[in-house]
């Protein structure tokens, strides 16, 4: 969706803002280490000896030049920390004007005052907070299918248990994977000897589970997620047929 | 600052509030390529959110978009986040649960924003 020209305005207010936070941290960490610095210089020891060398008058001007930097870096991070607040705040005003500019369509408010809401770290809680409600809606299907895998050829079920309730609550494309590099790990060489005779089975066994699982969640979605294809259009297009059977507008 | 899920559900559903059939066709489509089980935990998240707040049965009394059958039991279904009880009361097609699922979330998010504004 394009945004609106008060996000655009509203998302470089807030980057600046972020960025002069992240200053007012780093600036309040240096103005830390100057302290430090500070604090070691007027060492007794430190303060005697360079004395003794007729030095003591540098040591004195070094140590007052530190303490002048802490001053001033202590007053750039105020001015930093303050930068933020108020970017902060005139998002907060951009994004409430938002709902009084008739330029800005309910969609692109919607998604403002969502967007404004979320910070960086919170994106970062949100995706794997999806993730945890993926794994946990979908492992039904993961279990149904390693369940009815182990039954029709045995080893799957030790591939399952090798990898363990962990795999499956993990999700299951990193099963899928598992499954499919142990059966390349196995290889194909198939072979006359028992332990060949072995590999195959196991390899098919591990290929045959995978498929399990993948066609379990093709059957739901109808969509090949063994591989990158996300949502298609051909399913987004009867999304758009089921919504106007429900009763909204159609297209 | 950008969560491609979060916006596309937003967009998705902004989109279908305008009551626009040219506005829900272009919405839709900023769900294509996405994760198929991200996209269904994504709306699951954003309807339990709403639900947080209480007073499911009134949004959905106050909501003049239309809504899947039984609203009040697939929110109930996806708070426990039991996707096969969702499946059973809309379909077992993937399509039809997204669209039952959008719609809901559509609705809710609506009634609970003209809520907000008449306080």
């Amino acid at each position: 969706m394009a945004k609106s020209h008060l996000q655009t305005i509203a998302e470089g207010l807030q980057s600046a803002s972020r960025s002069a936070g992240a200053t007012a941290d780093r600036i309040a960490a240096d103005t830390r280490v100057l302290k430090r610095i500070s604090g070691e210089l007027n060492v007794p020891a430190l303060r005697l000896a360079v004395q003794s060398v007729q030095l003591g008058g540098e040591l004195t001007k070094v140590s007052r030049l530190i303490d002048a930097a802490g001053a001033e870096a202590r007053r750039a991070s105020r001015l930093a920390m303050e930068v933020e607040s108020r970017g902060t705040a005139w998002v907060g005003q951009l994004v409430a004007s938002g709902s009084g500019d008739s330029r800005v369509s309910a969609a692109q408010q919607r998604q403002m005052e969502r967007w404004a809401q979320r910070s960086g770290a919170d994106d970062d809680a949100r995706a794997a907070k999806r993730q945890q409600v993926a794994d946990q809606i979908f492992s039904p299907w993961v279990a149904i299918a390693l369940t009815g895998a182990a039954v029709l050829v045995p080893p799957v079920g030790a591939v399952s248990a090798a990898y363990g309730v962990a795999s499956v609550a993990k999700g299951s494309a990193d099963l899928v994977n598992a499954c499919r590099r142990l059966a390349q790990a196995q290889g194909l060489d198939g072979g006359t000897s028992a332990v060949g005779a072995r590999r195959s089975i196991d390899h098919s066994a591990a290929a045959l589970g995978a498929e399990i699982i993948e066609a379990a969640f093709e059957a739901f979605t109808g969509i090949d997620v063994s591989g990158a294809v996300g949502v298609s259009a051909d399913t987004l297009h009867r999304v758009r047929n089921h919504l106007a059977n429900m009763g909204h507008p159609g297209t | 600052m950008s969560d491609t899920y979060a916006d596309a559900v937003d967009a998705a559903v902004a989109g279908i509030q305008t009551r626009s059939g040219a506005e829900i066709d272009e919405a839709i489509s900023s769900l294509e390529g996405l994760d198929p089980r991200l996209l269904i935990a994504e709306l699951f998240l954003q309807i339990e959110e709403l639900a947080e707040r209480g007073d499911v049965a009134g949004l959905v009394g106050d909501t003049t978009l239309p809504v899947p059958r039984e609203p009040l039991q697939v929110v109930d279904a996806v708070r426990e986040r039991d996707l096969a009880r969702v499946q059973q009361l809309v379909s077992t097609d993937y399509a039809e649960v997204l669209a039952a699922l959008l719609s809901l979330l559509a609705a809710l998010d609506e009634a609970a924003r003209q809520r907000r504004k008449r306080r």
